[in-house]
């Protein structure tokens, strides 16, 4: 065997999107890339499965040493044996893709830009989300979900905010999709919980404010620090109009596998070596201070040793997390559900009747919304596909899937007893054509760790963390961008220390990349879309 | 390693230079042998050939479009039969809907579309695909044609809402549209060729518009000339008897203008309406009632020149002047506006105290 064909620049350990991201960057920027995972499928705990792989990843997870996972239970509620998969629902179970990572990626998000540069938004088909709404039970009209404006079109047309309640709401808009940092308000108050601020300075309504710190920002609730809560609402609001009018998009399946693939797909064309579903037997420093680290890694299975001169692993990684740095906080709640009809959204538009089905949406139920049911003291985001998204077909199905976060305040920490009201209340929702409601098929419960910060310490030299647990505040709309500035981050480190030190004068050899991915090409953006007139 | 995608790039561009070069040559040389033609008054369909290669890489060259037409009518029309005209037309339309997806703003296309539409021939022998039993009028190839052009000039409004072009155009075609067909009278395939526009339905067309984004002075604009049409504005019994269905008084009545100007007041379409608006209907329970409702959008956004100026067109004369420092203050680049203004209203005020002293 040639000795240099088993020489790797770096060695990343799991195939989560963070890592497949930054994989993929270093493969396009030249260097020698090796990527294992443990499991035999691409995406780690971001990772899409078929139902059978999702019931052996839930029957497995959570006993896995330092496992994220807890209070894990599923159920078959349309069955005779509600603890026994049905035997059609399993032959159909290469129809579903389900999301560990459901994620809503804000069109202008550093996600969408790593996608676009790379190229690998080729890969993949993506939908803009079509409805947007905020569970109110006091709502006006026949269904207890509010739509919230998102764009001044949409507070144009609103029917119910009265027409100074409307330049106020516009002038909080335009003041926070501007330099927001450099204001006063900011710089003094960046602290002030966003409610407070929104009631006080702007005077926005109670109903305004709910639907501006909820559905438009995303806070899980309403004590938010200001400043944070404005970063991310600058970024939505400027989202929409991209490519529709919706902030966000929704991939193919939901969510984040079918692009960490993808990663991986770009990162292989371009001379990354994979090796799925292979446990590590060893990896060995085998360097001395001076010299460049060596580490050797031998794996299950295959003789030849590998050679890299770095090594990227999950800050959370099981087995070779480094003391000290793992830094979880959490849990976060989460609930993955299957139902055999559509959950009814209000459509937007008067005008387009009742064949315009929205069939990807999120409903967000801010804090107190189930009144005495909802235990929960943080709000509940859902999202819900259906068969657009190509979770399966060619049934009638929705997936829905629920994610809260913990408060301080929560005494149980059960996530079946938690979720179930919020299930239950979308199950629930009125429907002008559905006579009846859609039933339960699937429902799986679980609660998550989610990352509380970066450790930027590598005591081992040669050696680089990776922080690829889903992000705190926001998770559904933030998971997908904190991944790409973790692997832009990490990229940067990593080819800082695998290019030879500044100094070196002459050849372009030695000047390292220069940008986070190779520059297009520009008669690739030449490209002419056909339209049919 | 890293490099290689930087040099790649650099000899990329060397070579796109080279192409570049390339292709102007060859279009200086065509554009020579083409204007000589012209010259010469070459009316072949060699010259008509030569032409489309022409205006296919520049479109704004207008003297190639006239030289087309001429082609057109010395050369091909008078050798043909109704029917090849009708074809030859077709054609033109397809080739200059192509040029316009890349220069939908170029005013020499328009032209020779229009051009193209009034030349289309009325068939009047009877051909077996227009039979149909009932009489035909001979201008279902028109129809055909006019039909076409309001999809594609309103497909290019979706696609721009606000090009001015565009909505200039689409009134060119709706006033230029035969004849819808004889009632009773189906065509023997296709979409129904009565095509023209009701009032209810132009309006709930801009509303559409508007709706899309309100800062579209076009769209604005058209429902001015849609009421303006209807002869509503003249039509005194209407206003003196107070009818407040009118679609006149509606857009007054419902507030959709005033949702625009609150959303946003530095949006100037929907102010320039506002005024038009009340300018066609100065009834004082209405300018009394519309002063309120800007005064309160001041009261939210004090420094809003739209809503002082507004004001100051219907308010009371100390009030006006005050208003006019106020915008004095803070739009000095008019100042000298806004003093013509005061000037204006001094001078109308002194006329009628002369005229009160002289007839006492």
């Amino acid at each position: 065997m040639n000795p240099a064909e088993s020489d790797y620049d770096v060695v990343l350990l799991g195939t989560s999107i963070a890592s497949s991201i930054t994989a993929a960057a270093l493969s396009n920027a030249g260097y020698k890339v090796l990527h294992l995972d443990l499991n035999g499928y691409y995406g780690s705990h971001s990772a899409s499965l078929t139902l059978k792989d999702l019931l052996d990843w839930a029957n497995h997870a959570p006993s896995i040493y330092k496992s994220p996972y807890a209070s894990l239970t599923y159920h078959f509620p349309s069955s005779s044996d509600p603890s026994v998969a049905p035997i059609d629902l399993l032959s159909a179970s290469r129809n579903y893709s389900l999301s560990l990572s459901p994620a809503l990626i804000p069109s202008t998000g550093e996600l969408v830009g790593a996608l676009v540069q790379s190229g690998v938004s080729r890969y993949s088909g993506f939908r803009l989300l079509q409805g947007l709404g905020l569970y109110a039970p006091d709502n006006s009209s026949d269904t207890p979900i509010r739509l919230v404006p998102a764009t001044k079109e949409d507070v144009f047309k609103d029917k119910d905010m009265s027409l100074v309640a409307k330049r106020k709401l516009m002038k909080f808009l335009q003041f926070a999709t501007g330099k927001f940092e450099e204001s006063e308000d900011v710089q003094n108050q960046g602290q002030t919980a966003i409610r407070a601020y929104l009631q006080e300075v702007y005077s926005l309504s109670p109903t305004a404010s709910q639907a501006i710190i909820y559905a438009t920002a995303h806070s899980a609730s309403d004590e938010e620090p200001l400043e944070k809560a404005l970063h991310r609402l600058r970024k939505y609001t400027r989202s929409a109009g991209r490519y529709g009018n919706s902030p966000f998009l929704i991939g193919h399946y939901g969510g984040l596998g079918e692009l960490a693939q993808g990663f991986c797909r770009s990162c292989a064309v371009h001379g990354g070596t994979y090796i799925l579903g292979r446990p590590i037997k060893s990896i060995v420093s085998t360097s001395t201070e001076e010299a460049r680290p060596k580490f050797e890694i031998e794996i299950e299975g295959i003789s030849q040793v590998f050679n890299a001169t770095s090594v990227i692993l999950s800050q959370h990684h099981p087995r070779f997390s480094i003391q000290g740095t793992s830094n979880m906080d959490g849990p976060s709640f989460r609930c993955i559900a299957i139902v055999d009809g559509p959950i009814s959204f209000p459509a937007s538009d008067e005008s387009s009747g009742p064949d315009n089905v929205i069939d990807t949406s999120v409903i967000i139920f801010p804090p107190r919304s189930l009144g005495e049911l909802g235990k929960l003291k943080n709000s509940v985001t859902a999202m819900v596909t259906g068969e657009g998204t190509s979770s399966f077909w060619p049934m009638s199905a929705d997936v829905i899937y629920l994610g809260s976060l913990l408060d301080d305040g929560d005494e149980d920490h059960d996530a079946e007893r938690l979720l179930r009201p919020y299930l239950d209340a979308l199950l629930n929702l009125p429907s002008p054509t559905q006579p009846s409601s859609p039933k339960l098929i699937f429902e799986l419960f679980y609660d998550e760790k989610i990352a509380a910060s970066s450790s930027s310490t590598n005591p081992l030299r040669g050696v680089f963390m990776i922080n690829d647990a889903p992000p705190a505040v926001a998770t559904f709309s933030e998971v997908g961008d904190a991944s790409a500035i973790e692997a832009q981050r990490v990229f940067w480190e990593v080819s800082k220390f695998l290019s030879p030190p500044a100094g070196e004068e002459g050849e372009e050899v030695n000047a390292g990349p220069s940008s986070f991915w190779p520059p297009l090409d520009p008669e690739e953006l030449d490209r002419e879309v056909g339209e049919n007139w | 390693m890293a490099y290689v995608g930087q040099r790649a790039n650099a000899r990329n561009y060397r070579e796109r230079k080279e192409k570049e070069l390339a292709k102007i040559k060859s279009y200086n040389a065509l554009s020579d042998r083409v204007l000589a033609k012209k010259h010469f008054g070459d009316y072949s369909i060699e010259a008509l050939d030569l032409t489309t290669d022409l205006l296919a890489i520049n479109p704004e060259f207008y003297t190639i479009w006239n030289y087309r037409r001429h082609i057109f009518l010395n050369g091909v029309f008078p050798k043909s039969n109704p029917a090849e005209i009708h074809a030859r037309l077709k054609d033109d339309l397809e080739f200059t809907l192509r040029a316009l997806k890349q220069h939908p703003k170029v005013y020499w296309i328009w032209n020779h579309r229009r051009w193209c539409l009034e030349h289309i021939p009325v068939a009047h022998d009877a051909r077996p695909e227009a039979q149909g039993g009932a009489e035909r009028d001979g201008l279902d190839w028109q129809r055909q044609s006019w039909a076409r052009e309001l999809f594609v000039v309103e497909k290019m409004m979706d696609a721009d809402p606000r090009n001015f072009h565009a909505w200039n155009y689409r009134r060119y075609v709706l006033a230029s549209l035969p004849p819808d067909p004889p009632s009773g009278d189906s065509p023997s395939s296709g979409p129904s060729l009565a095509l023209h526009r009701t009032p209810a339905s132009e309006l709930a067309f801009t509303t559409k518009k508007i709706e899309a984004n309100f800062s579209n002075f076009s769209a604005w604009h058209q429902r001015s000339k849609v009421y303006a049409a209807t002869g509503q504005m003249a039509d005194a019994s209407i206003r003196d008897a107070g009818q407040l269905n009118s679609p006149l008084f509606l857009d007054l009545n419902s507030s959709f203008v005033n949702q625009a100007m609150y959303t946003d007041p530095n949006d100037q379409s929907a102010w320039i309406y506002h005024r038009w608006l009340i300018s066609q209907n100065p009834d004082p329970a209405v300018i009394h009632r519309e002063i309120q409702i800007i005064q309160d959008l001041l009261a939210e956004e004090p420094d809003s020149k739209w809503c002082l100026e507004s004001l100051e067109d219907g308010s009371v004369k100390t009030e006006v002047t005050k208003i006019l420092q106020r915008l004095i203050d803070i739009d000095p680049k008019r100042k000298e506006r806004y003093h013509d203004l005061g000037l204006e209203l001094a001078t109308a005020t002194t006329a009628t105290t002369t005229n009160q002293h002289l007839s006492t």
